[in-house]
């Protein structure tokens, strides 16, 4: 986790909430990609898409993240990370409504997520930044993908 | 790689792994053969390489260890001691021991370190015995008849051993009688038969063949020559033939002395022949043109017979460049040929792209050099894929281990004999293939042999046959695994099946279906829980391997002869031809190999989406489903674009294992070259399809697990008919 110290990250906006990652997890921000369902598969992935001749699963942390319903509006970008998963580095894409830009925010000034009041489960977080007034939440990538994927392979278990 | 001395170490440790593969190889050889002479010396080289190279390279826990080893065997090499069971079971664990301190460079762990050191001891004791021994009787006086001064004399003796293993070249001619056909021999069995012995080059004779008006078609007129080259002997050549014997003229000639000596030229194989004297070749020669040409215009032999001749030259040839290859190939690291794969998988869906593009503008010459490009890159693709084909035999030597071990901790006799081991696959299905085998073999040797003493009340020998066996088939590659114990026991089976809910009881299930079941997760029939197996484990594993890599696994046995596991496996994974399909505006792709066919039906005859039924095909009755309803397509709701399906449909017929299963799509597209893509461990599991490619335009397209629809559909159909009729 060294590269989270240099303070930069990507800012996004995801079911009304602005969000940042850390930019060095980030490969690409694809404005449009056509998303392959693959059927049958749990609800908050989406799919897969083409980057760079390898096929990546799309997931859609709004699920998550928003008030738990599948949005309508397909998200207009897909932001590709490398996230660490268990032993191996997976690439994967997530959709996200709209990719600010990517912004300074002060380590120090992150602070842990409040214990309450959070509709965000606050183990995928590492903490929230302000900037201009606005509250915005850094995401763990890793803790997040790790249950994305969990719930994936259970959802594959149960049938 | 900035330290020289790191590369020269990551060569060592790969030669030396190499080396101690042989040693093991040669350790389990000279099990069988404690007298050869020449095993005894090739592990001695093996463990002295790794000695010496090992002491240069700073690995001074191996070079110690390896030089007690080297002492023992040097014993055993000089006649001073003689090669028991228990110092090759000894010298087995001693070159476990070197393996291991081989992989842990520096730090060792305890627990091996503690290890090392009794086995060390044992060499050392094993040395000791030495002394005392060359004073007392027995033993010396047996070892001394070989030793004295004959490398020539031990090889001598040794010879026949030898040549059971050697690799002869035959010549085979085989001349049916006319009548053959009026007893129901299919002659063209018989041919091909020769070629599972080995590489076989088939030519066939057509010059007695009447013009059509005199031909009567219930006649043979062909004849047929062969040169083989195998390991079976000529008994297993004869055995092909024994019952058409009295029906034909059978001629099997060694080609034997030509082995390891320069290609003959043309002439003297045809003297060899007896089809041409020496004389008219002398004189042929002399003008200067290809003798061949010269022979057949003086009309001295016919076209045929030189053809078949330059068939030989050429089988012999290729012979003695396999028996040579060794300096002619080079090692390369397997990440460069991985790349190298991954380069030639993006040059196809490129290709795939301009193709598609070249389609849409129709410009005539963009579409003939689309067209060139199209068949360089299949052959670039087929060449490459053709690299990372290894022969399967170097994984059978770790078996022989495995049947070894296990046949001894559970106070067995059995013994792993290989067929063709130089069958070819590619690399990282060989990688894959190996726990399964594993498992099965270790099954095999825990149920399926019984001991000594049951054997020998069955009537059977002592020690059982456990037999792996490697061929092609087409795109595929079988393999079997086939022992000689007491088979499975229906009943048990059976009975645990229904047990665990997996039949009806009073269900009447086909024997193929019920011993398949085995296969299923959690399902074993051992009474009690071995260290070996029992769990359950094991099977359910095999099969899930196998599926992963597009094979298939089936068992078929017979009660106390013994049970044999076939494994089909795709030759390659990397790139298969594929079978685009649409449905409601999504693509899928059916594995190329598993198509039997295609059948248009119109909409209203298919019934309600997600039902299943029956379609006629070619007089069999063959169950459906509609994918459109399995993979909720055109459903928005669930994600899938929506789209009415079409009026007229389209069936694919594709088969898997034993079973033919019809998967209804809205249209087939066309037959296209794909690469496998996986989709990764999110998407692990996820029912009914394999994997993913990238088509001409970019999108993904996903690729359907055939056996798994076919099982799914088999099931529900064969439930519902079970259902029904009790």
């Amino acid at each position: 986790m060294s590269g989270e110290s240099n303070g930069k990250y990507l800012a996004f906006e995801l079911a009304g909430q602005c969000f940042a990652v850390d930019v060095s997890r980030v490969e690409v921000v694809l404005e449009t990609a056509p998303i392959t369902r693959v059927p049958k598969a749990p609800p908050h992935l989406r799919g897969v898409i083409n980057y760079r001749g390898a096929v990546i699963p799309v997931a859609d942390l709004r699920i998550r993240f928003g008030d738990g319903s599948t949005s309508s509006s397909d998200g207009s970008s897909i932001i590709v990370l490398q996230v660490r998963y268990g032993q191996e580095d997976l690439t994967i894409g997530m959709l996200a409504d709209a990719v600010r830009e990517v912004i300074d925010l002060d380590p120090s000034r992150i602070e842990r997520p409040p214990q309450i009041g959070s509709r965000i489960d606050d183990a995928l977080i590492s903490g929230i930044g302000e900037r201009a007034g606005e509250f915005i939440v850094v995401l763990d990538i890793d803790e997040a993908f790790k249950a994305e994927a969990a719930a994936g392979e259970r959802g594959a278990e149960q049938r | 790689m900035s330290n020289p001395m790191d590369k020269f170490k990551a060569t060592f440790r790969e030669e030396a792994f190499e080396l101690l593969s042989h040693l093991e190889d040669g350790l389990l050889e000279l099990e069988s053969q404690p007298l050869n002479g020449e095993l005894i010396n090739a592990a001695f080289r093996a463990i002295h390489t790794v000695k010496g190279s090992a002491a240069m390279f700073g690995y001074d826990s191996v070079s110690k260890f390896a030089h007690e080893m080297e002492t023992a065997l040097d014993l055993c090499r000089n006649g001073t001691l003689s090669i028991t069971k228990e110092f090759i079971g000894l010298a087995l664990k001693g070159r476990d021991q070197l393996r291991q301190l081989m992989e842990f460079e520096g730090v060792i762990p305890d627990d091996i370190a503690i290890e090392g050191a009794s086995l060390l001891q044992r060499f050392k004791d094993f040395a000791a015995k030495a002394k005392p021994k060359e004073a007392s009787a027995v033993a010396v006086s047996v070892v001394a008849e070989k030793s004295p001064g004959a490398e020539g004399e031990t090889r001598a003796t040794e010879a026949p051993l030898a040549e059971a293993q050697l690799e002869l070249s035959y010549r085979i001619s085989f001349k049916p009688s006319k009548g053959i056909f009026k007893n129901g021999t299919r002659v063209l069995n018989l041919v091909e038969e020769l070629s599972n012995l080995g590489r076989a080059d088939i030519i066939p004779h057509l010059e007695l063949v009447p013009p059509l008006e005199a031909l009567d078609p219930e006649c043979c007129y062909a004849w047929w020559e062969a040169i083989l080259t195998t390991a079976a002997g000529e008994n297993a050549i004869k055995d092909i033939f024994i019952f058409v014997e009295e029906l034909s003229e059978l001629k099997i000639e060694t080609l034997r002395g030509e082995l390891g000596g320069k290609a003959k030229p043309l002439g003297e194989i045809l003297i060899d022949r007896g089809d041409v004297s020496r004389d008219d070749v002398r004189e042929a020669l002399g003008s200067q043109r290809k003798l061949g040409e010269v022979l057949v215009e003086n009309k001295l032999v016919s076209r045929p017979q030189v053809e078949s001749a330059l068939v030989e030259q050429e089988h012999l040839k290729k012979v003695q460049e396999r028996v040579d290859s060794g300096t002619n190939s080079i090692r390369v690291a397997s990440d460069k040929l991985d790349a190298l794969v991954d380069l030639v998988g993006e040059l196809v869906t490129l290709q795939a792209r301009l193709a598609q593009t070249s389609i849409d503008i129709s410009d005539a010459s963009l579409a003939s050099i689309s067209e060139q490009f199209e068949r360089l890159i299949s052959q670039l693709r087929d060449n490459t894929m053709s690299i990372r084909m290894l022969p399967i035999g170097s994984t059978f030597n770790k078996f022989r281990r495995v049947v070894r071990d296990l046949s001894l901790e559970l106070g067995k006799e059995a013994e792993l004999v290989t067929e063709g081991a130089d069958t070819e696959l590619d690399k990282t299905v060989i990688e894959k293939l190996g726990d399964p085998l594993v498992h099965i073999i270790r099954n095999s040797v825990d149920h399926g042999i019984e001991s000594p003493d049951a054997r020998v009340r069955a009537g059977k020998p002592r020690a059982g046959v456990i037999k792996l066996a490697a061929r092609h088939s087409g795109a595929y590659v079988l393999i079997q695994v086939s022992d000689d114990g007491k088979g499975l026991d229906r009943e048990a089976i059976r009975a645990k099946a229904i047990e665990r809910g997996l039949i009806f009881p009073n269900q009447e299930i086909a024997d193929q279906e019920l011993y398949n079941i085995i296969f299923e997760p959690g399902f074993s029939t051992a009474k009690a829980v071995t260290s070996v197996s029992g769990r359950g484990v094991g099977m359910d594993v095999v099969k899930r391997e196998i599926d992963s890599l597009g094979g298939t696994a089936q068992l078929t046995t017979k009660p106390g002869a013994g049970m044999t596991v076939t494994l089909k496996i795709p030759l390659t994974l990397a790139i298969i031809e594929g079978l685009l399909v649409r449905i409601a505006g999504e693509f899928f792709v059916v594995p190329l190999s598993t198509v039997d066919g295609c059948i248009e039906i119109r909409n209203d005859q298919l019934g309600a989406l997600g039902e299943r039924r029956i379609i006629n095909y070619r007089d069999e009755l063959v169950p459906y489903i509609r994918l459109r309803g399995f993979f909720a397509c055109g459903n928005s709701e669930t994600g899938g674009k929506d789209e009415a399906e079409p009026e007229i449909e389209q069936i694919v017929i594709a088969s898997a294992q034993e079973y033919r299963v019809g998967l209804v799509v809205d249209q087939v597209i066309g037959d296209y070259q794909i690469v496998i893509k996986p989709l990764g461990r999110m998407y692990r599991d996820v029912d009914g399809v394999s994997g993913a490619t990238i088509l001409g335009d970019g999108t993904v397209a996903l690729i359907l697990d055939v056996n798994r629809l076919a099982l799914v559909v088999q099931r529900e159909s064969g439930l519902k008919a079970a259902a029904g009729g009790a």
